[in-house]
């Protein structure tokens, strides 16, 4: 399930004033986002994700006074989780480079770059799903039209079109057509 | 079920009701009680060895509190932002130090005013083991009291943040000592009560990596 920041800071508005059902519907949808951060920064490590996932809403729940409402919730939750998976490899830090991964996540976890990628994972919700896989393997990841091409089984001018199509149909949407 | 499932009913049965001022109503519990316990130790430890001398001078009891106030609203300030995990701290925080370099601006004019004969006495002449030892020795119940405070917070740096946590706590500390305490020099408050604010900060910080970890 995706959800965007506008959506959890509701959440968690709700919850704060005793809606125990907001409550659980936001610690939900923290989930596959808590799980993702999780295995981008520590391959390798995958079967800790649920593990990781428990100590992040937990440390989310105890020290949930230190969200301010007027901030986006988003960079909070992530900067929670990052002390979390920094502290959990602590020990193993050698093992897993922690030095890289810090530098990682600090380019990664600015307030900005945030908000960008739940705006661009927001608009690409809007493309068919042909049209998204294409867009984020050429645009997003950086792969050639070929090898996306390759990739998907499909000839390269299909994959020009599905693209061509895609942004055409994020830009519509981002200036608010139909 | 599983144990994300279980965890998640279980905590929202306690949705959580704080809001902004939650950070700062936690800190100054924590801070009053430390303080208390500080001040209630001084109170004691002023009968049994009386602290401080006293040299007539008007007005170096108002800028030893002066100073200690000062250190202490900043070390809070610094608190209060460390509070969050998304904070990290900077060189932007070093505004903290302000009351620092006025006070050692204020002590230089005071130590080149006087004959060189008397820089020893402005110095050192005031009882400085009784002032650290008073600061070192109070300042443990106001850290503990803000430890406690910092257990439903989220600082993103524990080492940092105990030492501003042992800034405070040497701060308000010192604070009780101005008021038990006698005059002294100006020079005197900045060496000394400076000194032992850092002591207090740099064992903070110490302390921080082991109390602060969350």
């Amino acid at each position: 399930m995706s959800a965007n920041e506008e959506q959890l800071a509701g959440l968690m508005r709700r919850a704060r004033t005793g809606d125990g059902r907001a409550y659980e519907e936001l610690l939900r949808r923290l989930i596959p986002l808590l799980r993702s951060y999780f295995k981008r920064r520590a391959s390798g490590h995958e079967t800790e994700a649920d593990d990781f996932v428990q100590d992040c809403l937990i440390a989310i729940h105890q020290r949930q006074i230190t969200y301010l409402a007027d901030r986006p919730l988003m960079p909070w939750v992530y900067a929670i989780a990052r002390h979390k998976l920094i502290d959990r490899f602590r020990s193993r830090k050698n093992s897993i480079g922690l030095k890289h991964l810090d530098e990682y996540d600090a380019a990664y976890e600015t307030e900005a770059a945030i908000n960008a990628r739940l705006d661009i994972e927001t608009l690409l919700e809007t493309a068919s799903p042909k049209q998204r896989a294409a867009i984020i393997a050429t645009k997003i990841h950086g792969d050639s039209v070929a090898d996306h091409a390759a990739d998907a089984r499909t000839s390269v001018s299909d994959i020009k079109v599905s693209i061509h199509r895609g942004l055409k149909a994020l830009t519509r949407f981002a200036r608010g057509e139909r | 079920m599983n144990n994300l499932d279980g965890l998640i009913e279980t905590l929202a049965r306690m949705p959580p009701k704080a809001g902004r001022a939650g950070i700062i109503v936690r800190l100054s519990l924590g801070l009053l009680i430390g303080t208390a316990g500080a001040a209630a130790f001084l109170l004691v430890a002023d009968g049994l060895f009386p602290t401080g001398g006293h040299d007539g001078r008007s007005g170096a009891s108002i800028v030893k509190l002066v100073y200690s106030i000062s250190l202490a609203t900043m070390a809070a300030i610094l608190l209060v932002q460390f509070a969050s995990p998304e904070l990290k701290p900077g060189k932007r925080h070093l505004f903290a130090m302000t009351p620092v370099a006025v006070m050692a601006m204020i002590a230089m004019a005071e130590l080149f005013a006087s004959p060189p004969s008397e820089w020893m006495t402005l110095m050192f002449g005031y009882g400085v083991s009784d002032c650290v030892t008073s600061v070192l020795v109070a300042a443990p119940p106001i850290f503990a009291g803000l430890v406690w405070s910092y257990r439903k917070l989220a600082p993103a740096d524990v080492q940092l943040t105990g030492a501003a946590i042992g800034a405070l706590a040497g701060a308000v500390s010192a604070a009780l000592y101005a008021i038990v305490s006698g005059d002294a020099s100006i020079c005197f408050v900045f060496i000394w009560f400076s000194a032992a604010v850092v002591a207090t900060s740099v064992i903070g910080g110490l302390l921080g990596n082991i109390f602060l970890r969350w």
